[in-house]
């Protein structure tokens, strides 16, 4: 084992020369009031930018009301649309494949693939202790072919990213840069023959969490951190896909544009309505995948501590070359995405998308999976809005077409780097909108640079920081790679056609979530909000038709009947299972995922952290639809199945803890009499006996609680309750 | 010696593989410390070589020989990794592998890395030393990288104080003088045809210090002053008003040298544009590069990917034609099986290897030329029995495109006699080849498309000597006054921008940073499509017309237009005179030293196989009307190509020119 080391430069501490922005808060930006007074005209207020993350405008506000900055309380007529964000990603996803891209070291996810418990799988493998020679560029050593394993999970992922040009011959280029974790000086990555093009993801923009939101209540809500909800997708995506495909002259909205002399003011008004209306579901969003790519990942930096006070040097870097040479797809979008919430959900999907092929596990926070943004802004049109109402509902079917084209006058583009969450994402697309409408507002827009997300802590916000300007830009100088062949994928290298081998492939990957969604819909009469959420989770969609599945078995034994005779039942118990697996098992599974890392976002499936299978699941389910258990006590029991895990049937448990449902007749009888006529009440029943309806109603009351108290919380109430009106009546007669 | 002689007389135990290696071993050690020809950058130490030797002896003894090969004295080029003798042709020395140590380690100034507990080693060596048995001798020196036809660019020796490293030197000037102490009035190399019990006699009495067994002491002593006479760039030195300084071409030079010498039998080398034929020529050896792709380039340190050949330097056309079968048997076999260019998991290690043997049928037609490999060998010389007009079905194309106006009327001349002598003697059909089918302006265009794609592919394949991990580290701040670290290019980096350019400022010879320098603009984004992308189109083109000359041997169409190789001079030009610091002393224009690899390069861009053969001055009927009183008949090379595959061949009409 080895370190690496090199010196680097405290580059990301240099500060962006821009120090009239002054960023008060998380959401908005304020000018620096000497800078902005040309544009601040007269209004005593100062004028203020804020975006508006759902819709991507950046509007010129006066701060009339700085206290409630979140509020769209202020006066419409101080809100002024300048900007729109116009964004595209580039994802880097890291193979879920056992050896690196072109040697035979393995990666991280050998364990994985070697059959080893991957609950266990542990990352913090000893540093360069998964390099061959390849990896660190020895003089001599030479790629070897590729891996099956890599073209099949490229493939699965062009297969799901629905790429219409998956190439038959694809080639690798060397792009050429010096740092210290890329040890050829060059990456081997594809450039102009990608291994697959043109792919189109859709997506639901990203929600903003609302903490109590229930997910079967809040259907569109789909689990916070824009988890998205598959099944309105595909219902409406198919209109949209239809809209790509027309769209042949995307500028056609835009020449209808007529010249509407509308009252600037109202239109304001219904854009600030609109973009504040946050609480209608929002309409899928589709994002155009230019290309997929394969190549090698670099090593990973680790900063080291300064060595001593006296070196010239500021500090050193170790590099850790465990990573080095990895396979990595990256995914290019077309510049579709108009906000914050659009990049955010767009990411979100494809994560999604690839956990669900197995392609990438998708863990954002281990680098697995890592997101640059191209960010600019576009002037808007005050005119082209008046024109172009419907632009900005995204509902309206020409709205995907106005996404092919760049609006006018689109500004330089800014790409963040390495951004390694969805809430920096968000936060990234901010600060960028914010900070490049400034500049245009001074009249100095931003140039080409490139920047990186420096987090903020101790109060201070989140900002991006200039890395690479426009001057001192990086000529990649790309190369043919001449130490690799291309990648032909033909009937001599794969056996078939690549049109078999991709159908072959799809047929594998299974069901899509949408097409899950609407088996569950039709199979278990479960509503499409409800089937939406369970096939959002890769492993809710087993763990739910299990349990139904043990729910019906163990229903028919409760009840000691044939399968004919509960047919009505059986929509009762889908529901049920449903409900619990939604709220209760997710909500469990959702605290133990926060406690743990506080982050869950990255985690494959939500269900990871529960051991409990269906057939416990379906047991609690049998016994709450039987009526052995109230739904309260199903809860203590599904929480000591989560807690203890374990293998116990939830029957054992409840009888454990002495929790049974009393239901027999008979039993709740004698349950009342003996309270009923339990000398110490015998008050009470001599004044049920005489008192008047009020009084009455209030001593059963007493009796009701007594009973229960009686029954250690056991009895069934509507029984018990019928049982107890039987036993006072007749203690009446009998009086 | 020639290696069947060598494979013949272990067989017939008149010598041993030790005695025969201890031979080499002191040819080599004379080459060194007497002539200071600097042919090795490595000796391998004298125990392990006769270790190695023993080991062979025993083999033939007990009638488990690994081939012909076994226990043969062989070298190899320093760009290729040999295990634990490997020392890297750069002066980035840092990751020299230590020789005592099992493993193969190697260091930075940081720390180090084990790989595996596995010696390192490129599968050529391994085809070579454990396959086939053979014994290495030691590393050959070369130019820095593959960089450089005059094997003045040597890295190895190159110190702090920036001092020219000492250049190898063509021995063929001192060969013709050794002979001339000799009662055997013959040269050393080619001619191979004196009895056995000269050789078995010349063994026995070798030492280190006068292995060609020079009976008159004094002359010996006279002649080693004049060396170091000449070595030392004293004036006026030279017994006669010959000037014995001169290129042996490169880069692998060391490997021509030393079998030019004698010390090595078998050389492994690469070829880039001509670095194994250029050298061939020039020390009257023959220097074979097979179809691009034929040996796994894994373990040779890449220069120009997409052209770097393994190939080597024997003394004749037999013994190459001996070791292409020796180290080609198992590549021969897996090019059969179908997998020709296609990406398979399979592959070798070098996926680009045998890319362009897309007909494996061209390889089993020209087998059938060959007698059994034992028979056609070990009793050459003696029972060489061959037909009447072996070429007669061989069409030889002569390009008046390669007849360019620089070319010297004694190479012209030989040129031409060789080509008689294949037609008299062989019985080949020569066809000129006019200009309207392969146009001159071609060969001058693959030139400078050669130059803009090798030094484009070198800047890329040399971005890894960084100093991080490859490379020589130093202090950037040792080697930049603070004025200079304050102004200009410098105050704008970043401190690991700095270390870099000084290591590779530092570490890179001269050539080295030239074409590096120049490989970085072409591949720059805005002359990308303006240089490469040209150099590029204009290699396809070259390749192509080239490759549109020769007959498909799958169609066997008897087209008259036609031909199955070609005959062209290696070389237009003779070996510049070097002074003692390694400096060509008629060239002060680097780019100059390109042109000697004018005749190379074309065949170089095209991937075809091709070996240089010394012309037989005797044989031809050329007069030597040149000064200095060396015999520069001996310095002309005759290149034989044909297309891709039918290295079998090229060798067969080789075989007839020698």
């Amino acid at each position: 084992m080895f370190w690496s080391k090199f010196i680097v430069h405290h580059r990301h501490c240099r500060r962006s020369p821009s120090p009239s922005i002054i960023v008060q808060c998380y959401c908005y930006c304020r000018f620096a009031s000497s800078s902005v007074s040309s544009i601040a005209t007269s209004t005593s207020p100062t004028p203020t930018l804020r975006y508006d993350r759902d819709s991507g405008i950046i509007f010129l506000e006066n701060d009339s009301d700085t206290s409630s900055s979140k509020t769209f309380a202020t006066p419409p007529s101080t809100r002024l649309p300048l900007y729109q964000t116009v964004i595209g990603i580039e994802i880097h996803a890291q193979l879920m494949v056992p050896t690196k891209l072109f040697s035979s070291a393995p990666t991280r996810h050998r364990r994985i693939h070697d059959g080893l418990n991957s609950d266990h799988y542990d990352d913090g493998s000893t540093p360069n202790e998964n390099v061959h020679a390849i990896d660190i560029a020895y003089p001599g050593t030479l790629p070897q072919p590729i891996s099956t394993s890599t073209i099949n999970a490229s493939l699965l992922s062009a297969i799901v990213l629905n790429c219409n040009n998956i190439h038959t011959i694809s080639r690798f280029e060397r792009k050429h840069y010096f740092y210290g974790d890329l040890p050829q000086g060059y990456q081997i990555t594809q450039q102009r023959w990608p291994i697959a093009r043109d792919g189109l993801v859709v997506f639901l923009p990203h929600v903003a969490t609302r903490s109590n939101a229930k997910l079967i209540v809040d259907g569109a809500g789909a689990g916070e951190g824009g988890d998205d909800d598959g099944v309105p997708i595909r219902r409406r995506g198919m209109r949209n896909r239809r809209g790509v495909q027309e769209n042949n002259h995307p500028d056609e909205s835009d020449n209808d544009v007529d010249e509407r002399n509308c009252q600037t003011r109202e239109l304001i008004e219904s854009l600030s309505s609109k973009s504040s209306s946050t609480s209608s579901p929002p309409d899928p969003v589709q994002l155009r995948i230019e290309r997929i790519q394969i190549e090698q990942d670099t090593g990973r930096t680790i900063v080291g501590s300064s060595s001593s006070s006296s070196s010239p040097v500021s500090h050193y870097s170790y590099v850790d070359h465990n990573r080095t040479g990895c396979a990595l797809i990256e995914i290019v979008s077309h510049p579709d995405l108009r906000s914050a919430h659009e990049a955010a959900g767009a990411v979100s999907r494809i994560r999604k998308l690839l956990q669900m092929a197995n392609v990438c596990d998708g863990k954002m926070e281990e680098g697995s999976l890592r997101c640059d943004l191209n960010v600019s802004i576009a002037p808007i049109d005050i005119d082209d809005v008046i024109g172009g109402d419907e632009e900005s509902d995204r509902s309206a079917g020409g709205a995907q077409n106005t996404r092919m084209v760049l609006p006018p006058n689109t500004g330089h583009r800014v790409e963040v780097k390495n951004l390694n969450s969805i809430r920096q994402i968000i936060a990234a697309t901010e600060y960028e909108a914010l900070r490049q409408s400034k500049l245009a507002q001074l009249g100095t827009p931003t140039g080409r640079e490139t920047r990186t997300l420096v987090v903020g802590s101790g109060g201070m916000a989140d900002e991006t920081v200039c890395i690479r300007a426009k001057g001192d830009a990086v000529d990649y100088r790309f190369m043919p790679e001449p130490d690799l062949p291309p990648l032909i994928l033909d009937e001599e290298t794969l056996g078939c056609t690549l049109d078999e081998y991709v159908d072959k492939l799809r047929t594998e990957l299974g069901e899509s979530p949408e097409d899950a969604a609407s088996r569950l819909v039709q199979d278990y009469g479960l509503t499409m909000d409800v089937a939406g959420v369970i096939t959002g989770d890769t492993r809710a969609i087993l763990l739910f038709e299990e349990t139904v599945k043990f729910a019906k078995n163990e229903y028919l034994l409760l009840k000691n009947c044939d399968d004919d005779d509960i047919d009505g039942d059986e929509n009762m118990l889908s529901t049920l299972a449903a409900n619990w697996l939604c709220n209760d098992l997710f909500a469990l599974a959702k605290t133990s995922t926060s406690a743990n890392e506080g982050n869950i976002q990255s985690t494959v499936s939500l269900l990871d952290y529960s051991s409990i299978d269906g057939q416990r699941l379906g047991g609690l389910i049998a016994m709450v639809a039987h009526g052995s258990l109230t739904s309260s006590m199903a809860k203590k029991v599904l929480n000591i199945m989560f807690v203890e895990g374990g293998r116990d049937h939830p029957r054992d448990i409840a009888t454990a803890n002495g929790w049974q449902v009393v239901s027999d007749k008979k039993t709740l009888i004698q349950l009342c009499n003996s309270v009923v006529f339990d000398p110490k009440n015998a008050s009470q029943l001599e004044q049920y006996k005489t008192g008047e309806e009020r009084k009455r109603w209030k001593i059963e009351k007493y009796f009701v609680g007594k009973i229960m108290a009686a029954s250690k919380g056991n009895a069934h109430p509507e029984l018990m309750k019928e049982a107890l009106s039987t036993v006072l009546e007749k203690a009446c007669i009998d009086s | 010696m020639t290696i069947a002689r060598a494979a013949r007389l272990f067989r017939s135990s008149k010598i041993t593989c030790e005695q025969l290696c201890h031979h080499s071993y002191n040819l080599a050690y004379f080459a060194e410390n007497s002539l200071h020809l600097n042919s090795y950058a490595k000796l391998v130490p004298l125990e392990q070589i006769l270790q190695q030797a023993s080991q062979s002896d025993e083999r033939i003894r007990n009638g488990n020989s690994k081939g012909l090969l076994d226990g043969i004295p062989v070298t190899i080029k320093a760009n290729i990794a040999v295990g634990r003798y490997w020392e890297m042709p750069n002066a980035c020395s840092a990751i020299l592998s230590s020789g005592n140590e099992l493993e193969d380690t190697y260091s930075t100034d940081e720390g180090e890395c084990s790989l595996n507990n596995q010696v390192y080693e490129s599968d050529i060596a391994r085809r070579l030393l454990t396959d086939c048995g053979a014994v290495l001798i030691g590393i050959t020196n070369m130019d820095e990288f593959g960089m450089g036809s005059l094997g003045i660019n040597n890295g190895l020796q190159r110190d702090v104080q920036h001092k020219r490293p000492s250049p190898t030197y063509n021995p063929v000037p001192w060969m013709q003088r050794l002979a001339s102490l000799l009662e055997s009035k013959q040269y050393l190399r080619i001619k191979d045809c004196e009895n056995d019990d000269y050789w078995v006699g010349k063994l026995v009495n070798s030492t280190p210090g006068n292995p060609h067994g020079i009976h008159d002491e004094n002359c010996l002593a006279d002649l080693l002053e004049e060396v170091q006479n000449s070595i030392r760039g004293e004036e006026n030195c030279h017994r006669t008003d010959e000037f014995p300084l001169l290129s042996p071409g490169g880069s692998s030079s060391g490997a021509a040298v030393a079998t030019s010498h004698g010390s090595s039998l078998l050389s492994i080398g690469t070829d880039t544009g001509g670095s194994l034929r250029l050298p061939s020529a020039w020390t009257s050896t023959v220097g074979f590069k097979p179809s691009y792709g034929t040996y796994s380039r894994y373990g040779v340190v890449s220069y120009v990917s997409s052209l770097d050949t393994i190939g080597f330097i024997t003394a004749t056309t037999e013994c190459a034609e001996i070791a292409w079968r020796c180290l080609g048997a198992k590549s021969k076999a897996a090019r059969a099986d179908g997998t020709s260019g296609r990406w398979n998991v399979q592959l070798s290690r070098d996926s680009t290897a045998r890319v362009y043997h897309k007909d494996s049928n061209l390889c089993d037609h020209n087998c059938h030329i060959h007698r059994p490999l034992d028979q056609h060998t070990l009793f050459v010389g003696e029972t060489m029995v061959t037909a009447e007009k072996p070429l007669a079905d061989i069409r030889v194309g002569i390009p008046s495109a390669f007849s360019l106006e620089e070319i010297p009327p004694i190479i012209a001349s030989a040129w031409s006699e060789s080509a008689r002598s294949l037609q008299n003697n062989g019985g080949a059909t020569l066809v000129t080849i006019s200009e309207s089918e392969l146009a001159s302006p071609w060969i001058r265009l693959a030139l400078s498309s050669y130059y803009v794609l090798a030094c484009a592919e070198a800047s890329s394949n040399l971005s890894r000597y960084d100093g991080l991990r490859f490379g020589v580290n130093v202090n950037p701040d040792s080697l930049y006054s603070d004025h200079d670290a304050n102004n200009g290019p410098l105050c704008d980096m970043t401190a690991l921008e700095r270390q870099i350019s000084a290591n590779r400022a530092h570490g890179f010879g001269g050539e080295t940073q030239r074409r590096v320098l120049a490989g970085t603009s072409v591949l720059s984004s805005d002359r990308f499509h303006t240089h490469y992308e040209a150099a590029a189109v204009a290699r396809a083109n070259i390749s192509r017309s080239l490759e549109n000359l020769f007959r498909s041997s799958l169609t066997n169409d008897v087209d008259d237009e036609k031909v199955d190789v070609m005959l062209v001079p290696t070389a237009l030009t003779f070996p510049p005179k070097l002074n003692q610091n390694g400096d060509d002393m008629q060239q002060t224009d680097p780019t100059a030293a390109f042109a000697n690899d004018v005749m190379t390069i074309p065949i170089s861009l095209g991937g075809f196989p091709s070996v240089s053969v010394p012309v037989n001055a005797d044989k031809l009927n050329i007069e030597n009307g040149l000064p200095n009183n060396i015999d520069l008949r001996n310095m002309i090379g005759m290149q034989i190509f044909a297309s891709r595959g039918s290295d079998d061949l090229v060798l067969r009409v080789a075989n007839e020119l020698q």
